[in-house]
């Protein structure tokens, strides 16, 4: 796997991803996907669908609510807000993957007899 | 003008909700791939191949549009929830507000609910269920058809061995017969209820016995004394064991207890043994007119009750055919067993469901009006609401919800209400209503609560919620200014109408009733049952085998009892009032011989009649003279001479009592004297002929007696039945007593009409507090709202009485109507109450005027508080008000 290629992602992050992007303030389903690109570094490429369908889960979890607006080139598009819910989700899963990855990490920094 | 959007939203709605969200995923999509491709094309792709890449990365639609649906219908549940919720939230608020209002709602809802249910268990498990027995439908009970096609519950052995002999229709059949036998343990001796029954009775009902078994054919013909026994009887005496055959001693005989019935599926009800007994199939002329048996039997499979029916008279017949004395046997009657058991109560059971359910729809027409003020009072809530934006069906669902809120609440309640209702009738309804120990609340009731408080909690908020919805803002402004608005149109008026018609009857029943039971107490029951004790005694039959030893035992027992200074009078007989009776067949001298005329029958002791405070109307009363072996005499009573020698002095005639003193060989009896009528069955008994024997003379009965004591005023009934069972006790310690007051006894016939008429007058009270209070509010509500109107009369020089008449005046108006309908629609009801009323008509005019009068009454005062406040009013602040 070379630097230029994008980073697949990890199921289950796109929730998470999502719901960081929008602690930043509302946006629509085209801001999120950029934010996260821009955010990556262009490391990660958002699958649109994929996108969208975590914004459905969310917003049937409560965890966001969307509302019609207009953008600043007067298009109608659906902005989508975290809920108080959402941001405890949020702050929740943050610590988790936080845990999870530095452990994973740790382990795999180990020096093992046959690597 | 036409709301183009509204209607394109309704028609997505209803017709097609799921492509709306299509339809609004497709916009956010299009806005998207824009952007994208606008990115794309900045990053120097062509404006062709940036629009194919945007819509390549949103990939496949369907599964978008799937999972847009499924947000959508998540988020449209949560949402009705929601205001569901904050419907509820409003109604508790509103509640709060009005805590008289609600405690009023709630009492009508709570009071509605709670009778309706106590009324539908007992009609459920009295009337609906099946018998507690396994197979019960297909249990019958068998009754003899007389000439005149009456069935009698009693028939003759003889007669049932053979329909059981060569009946095709039933698998197992049985007769029984009841036995209070004295039961003897090492401590003590007390009388305890029995039957004596067949081989097969245990097969008939199919009884899961809890130790040991039943009995088997075999067991009859031995002749060994067998019994069965109760749950109750088992722990009591036998100490619960599960060593069977194990002894019970039953008037001085052991029997061999072969298995225990569990608890709950005694028959008859409260039946404590039972012991085994070959059908006495005597070969005698009369032997099918001996009725003295009850018969039960178990359908075979494929036959009915009318099969079995035909099946058993064409064999009932053949009897007749055979024996023409048979006068019972023109045929068999086959019923359901359990409607023969409830037949008695079925009546007074339905009257009482119908009770209920006027009541539960006179608390709904209450509900509804009082819904019907609080929303007219909320007319310019609903139009700020309507202003506001909410929809007519919100506002509907909101003034519904608020009623089935308030309608669980209060069905709550009702259930506690209902569930101590039946409880208590379990505990005290068993000498009225069959089958009352299998009464108390399961899921089936509570679902009957909720459905009922659904039903009603919807009835009772629906109506006023659609007429409040539909004002319009523009007239809920209008209304508060300058108009007047008249009595006629007052909402809610027809409700409590309907409330004074509904409340009349009830009115009129619970009076009609009470009226009758009035007339009955009134009546003379031939006897004097203050101040008496009865105590039945049968005497063990190891130990008094021979009439000589049983007649030694009375007579010592009567002296006994002579000697106590409490005790007036001491007597004897085998039957007395209150308990059970036999009737014989009689010959009466000079009369047709081939008459089969009856008359009752009963034994007595010399001074029997004194200790009852009975007099003689003419002749004399038994006396020593009279002894065993000397001439026969006889009493009768009034309705005996009226029968058999009108206007004539039976003294001196003479008269057989062929089918009781068949043993004897049926001898002339001679009429010494005539004494009035006794209506031993209580208030409800109609006289009959009867006739009154002397104990020695016919020593055959002297094995059980009751006697009876008259104890001198005021000496305490505890210390009277302390005295007799010594009294007893000196006589001969194994003789066990039932010692009880006569008027307790008599006075317990009439608990089924005292209970029923209790009902019915406590729910007519309940339902005028119904209505008047249904009135009140209508007319409170009305004079807040005629407060203008009010005020120009009262300017325009109205004086306080006029108006007081003019609110009094429109109340009555509204009460009329009720009571013309009452009366129209009572004309029938009553007539359902016909059978059970006692030399009253259902038509009655006093119980019906008073009725009305009682109405009036209260919807006077229920008018009057708000017509005073209305004539109160100030016509300066009522005007300025404005």
């Amino acid at each position: 796997m070379t630097r230029d290629e994008p980073l697949p992602l990890i199921k289950g992050t796109l929730d998470l991803l999502v719901l960081k992007a929008l602690s930043w303030g509302a946006m629509h389903g085209y801001g999120i996907a950029s934010w996260l690109e821009t955010q990556s570094g262009g490391a990660m490429a958002v699958d649109d669908s994929a996108l969208y369908q975590a914004l459905h889960r969310l917003e049937g979890r409560r965890d966001v609510t969307a509302a019609w607006s207009v953008t600043e080139n007067n298009r109608r598009a659906r902005y989508y807000t975290l809920t108080s819910r959402g941001v405890t989700r949020l702050e929740a899963e943050a610590e988790t993957w936080t845990r999870y990855t530095r452990t994973v990490s740790t382990i795999l920094a180990l020096e093992g007899p046959g690597v | 003008m036409f709301d183009v959007k509204g209607i394109r939203r309704l028609l997505r709605r209803f017709g097609s909700g799921r492509r709306a969200v299509d339809h609004e995923l497709d916009e956010e999509l299009e806005t998207h791939e824009a952007m994208r491709a606008a990115a794309l094309e900045q990053r120097g792709w062509s404006q062709e191949e940036a629009r194919a890449e945007a819509r390549r990365r949103l990939g496949d639609r369907d599964s978008l549009y799937a999972s847009a649906r499924k947000r959508s219908e998540r988020v449209r549940r949560r949402e009705w929830l929601e205001t569901v919720r904050s419907d509820v939230v409003l109604a508790a608020r509103r509640a709060a507000r009005a805590p008289g209002s609600t405690a009023l709602t709630l009492l009508t809802f709570a009071l509605g609910i709670g009778l309706t249910t106590a009324g539908f268990t007992v009609v459920d498990r009295v009337l609906l269920r099946p018998l507690p027995f396994p197979g019960a439908e297909d249990l019958v009970a068998l009754q003899n058809v007389d000439s005149a096609g009456g069935a009698f519950p009693r028939v003759a052995a003889a007669s049932w061995a053979e329909w059981h002999a060569h009946g095709r229709s039933l698998a197992a059949s049985a007769i029984h017969q009841e036995w209070t036998a004295t039961v003897a343990t090492d401590e003590a001796a007390f009388r305890s209820r029995g039957q004596r029954v067949t081989p097969e009775f245990f097969r008939v009902f199919n009884v899961p016995m809890l130790v040991g078994r039943g009995f088997d054919t075999e067991d009859a013909r031995t002749g060994a004394a067998l019994a069965v026994v109760g749950e109750g009887l088992w722990r009591r005496v036998l100490g619960a064991t599960r060593d069977l055959p194990a002894t019970l001693v039953l008037d001085g005989v052991p029997h061999m207890v072969l298995g225990v019935v569990p608890s709950g599926l005694a028959y008859p009800e409260q039946t404590e043994f039972w012991v085994v007994e070959e059908a006495d199939v005597a070969d005698h002329v009369d032997a099918h007119t001996w009725i003295n048996w009850m018969a039960v039997a178990r359908l075979a499979p494929g036959s009915t009750a009318a099969s079995a029916t035909a099946d058993l008279s064409g064999i009932a017949r053949g009897i007749r055919a055979a024996n023409p004395r048979a006068i019972y046997s023109y045929g068999v009657d086959v019923i359901s067993l359990r409607d023969l058991l409830v037949r008695d109560a079925r009546e007074h059971l339905l009257l009482l469901a119908g009770a209920v359910i006027l009541l539960l729809a006179l608390a709904c027409a209450n509900l509804a009006g009082l819904n019907f003020a609080q929303t007219t009072a909320r007319t310019s809530e609903m139009a700020v609401r309507t202003a506001l934006g909410a929809g007519r069906g919100r506002l509907v669902r909101l003034l519904v919800t608020e009623s089935l809120a308030l309608g669980f609440a209060g069905s709550i309640l009702g259930l506690v209400l209902a569930w101590w209702a039946t409880k208590l009738l379990a505990v005290h309804g068993a000498a009225f209503i069959p089958r009352a120990s299998e009464l108390g609340l399961d899921l089936r009731i509570i679902g009957f609560a909720v459905v009922t408080t659904i039903v009603a909690g919807a009835a009772a908020g629906l109506a006023p919620a659609l007429r409040a919805s539909s004002v319009s803002l523009r007239s809920a402004v209008g209304t508060t200014r300058g108009t007047v608005v008249g009595g006629r149109r007052l909402p809610g008026a027809g409700l409590v109408a309907v409330e004074t018609a509904l409340a009349l009857m009830l009115l009129t029943g619970g009076g009609l009733l009470l009226r009758s039971f009035a007339v009955l107490l009134e009546r003379d029951l031939g006897f004097d049952a203050d101040g008496v004790l009865v105590a039945d005694i049968a005497l063990p039959e190891a130990s008094y085998d021979t009439p000589e030893k049983q007649l030694l035992f009375w007579e010592s027992l009567q002296e006994r009892l002579d000697a106590e200074r409490g005790f007036q009078r001491v007597g004897f007989a085998n039957w007395v009032p209150g308990g059970m009776g036999g009737l014989s067949f009689i010959a009466v001298q000079g009369q047709d011989p081939a008459r089969r005329d009856g008359a009752g029958y009963r034994v007595i002791s010399d001074d029997y009649l004194a200790a009852l405070g009975v007099s003689l109307e003419s002749g004399r009363g038994f006396d020593g003279s009279d002894r065993f072996g000397s001439p026969r005499v006889v009493l009768i009573n009034r309705a005996m001479a009226d029968r058999f020698w009108p206007g004539e002095d039976p003294r001196g005639r003479r008269v057989r009592a062929l089918s009781m003193e068949m043993r004897e060989g049926a001898p002339w009896l001679t009429v010494t004297g005539v004494i009035g009528n006794i209506r031993h069955f209580g208030h409800g008994d109609a006289p009959e002929p009867e006739m009154y024997v002397l104990y020695r003379q016919v020593p055959s009965w002297a094995g059980s007696m009751t006697v009876v004591v008259r104890t001198t005023e005021g000496l305490d009934p505890g210390v009277a039945t302390a005295a007799v069972r010594a009294a007893i006790a000196s006589v001969d310690p194994r003789v066990a007593a039932e010692i009880a007051r006569l008027d307790t006894r008599i006075g317990s016939i009439l608990a089924a009409r005292r209970f029923v008429t209790a009902v019915l007058t406590g729910f007519a009270a309940l339902s005028l507090v119904l209505a008047a209070i249904g009135l009140y509010g209508l007319l409170s509500f009305a004079v807040a709202r005629r407060t203008h109107e009010i005020g120009v009369r009262a300017a325009l020089g109205a004086g306080r009485a006029g108006i007081l008449g003019l609110m009094l005046g429109s109340a009555l108006r509204v009460v009329a109507v009720g009571v013309a309908a009452g009366l129209l629609a009572g004309y029938w009801l009553t007539r359902l109450l016909e059978s059970l009323l006692v030399d009253i008509a259902p038509h009655d005019a006093i119980a019906h005027v008073l009725a009305i009068v009682t109405l009036l009454l209260a919807a006077v005062a229920a008018a009057l508080a708000p017509a005073w406040r209305a004539s109160r009013i100030d016509p300066l602040r009522a005007l300025r008000m404005e």
